[in-house]
């Protein structure tokens, strides 16, 4: 049985969609909210390159790579120190997530690595919802 | 039967702050900024508020 159901949100944006958001803590202990899109297309986890220095990672924690998006070939930033993201509605549920940051991004992708590694997802899209399930 | 969890979610209409980062308390922009850190310095913004960027065409289609 999923331990939340979550109704797709609009966030100001004008149109419904898979939005989760967690609370993420960075490696000094900066934490925040971040609103981000449930991506099973996205191999881990994505942020917009802002959301950087807001949870306190410095140059030296962050190590660039090629990636692929949707318009070729781009530029990451790996981060090589782990946040920890946290369900507020499952305050025990607390993991990993290793962000790739990406200059131009602005929505936040929760991928396959870190999310759901740890949580079943159920896309319900008649619905307009989606459900975790720990595992 | 799990509960449907509904919010927080964002009472305006963000598409004149595309481009923009915007700081979001009760479901309003607070605060706005061109970047990131500049948003976060403004005195009016607090730990917890939502930080985000608003994307160039957020009405539009999402592609990734």
């Amino acid at each position: 049985m999923p331990e939340l159901i979550v109704a797709y949100r609009e966030l100001g944006l004008g149109q419904l969609r898979p939005f989760l958001i967690l609370t993420v803590t960075g490696p000094g202990g900066a934490k925040g909210p971040i609103p981000g899109l449930i991506d099973t297309g996205a191999d881990g986890t994505v942020l917009p390159a802002g959301y950087a220095p807001l949870l306190g990672y410095s140059p030296a924690d962050i190590a660039a790579q090629q990636g692929a998006g949707v318009g070729g070939s781009i530029t990451m930033h790996q981060a090589t120190k782990p946040s920890t993201a946290v369900i507020p509605e499952m305050p025990d549920s607390e993991f990993e997530i290793n962000p790739c940051f990406v200059d131009g991004c602005r929505i936040a992708l929760w991928g396959r690595k870190d999310l759901m590694q740890h949580f079943d997802i159920t896309i319900m899209e008649r619905r307009k919802q989606f459900s975790l399930t720990r595992v | 039967m799990a509960a449907v969890h509904q919010g927080p979610e964002v009472l305006e209409d963000l598409t004149k702050y595309a481009g923009s980062w915007v700081a979001i308390r009760d479901g309003k922009v607070i605060a706005d900024a061109l970047d990131s850190v500049e948003l976060r310095n403004k005195p009016e913004v607090k730990e917890d508020d939502l930080l985000m960027p608003v994307p160039d065409s957020g009405s539009s289609a999402f592609l990734f």
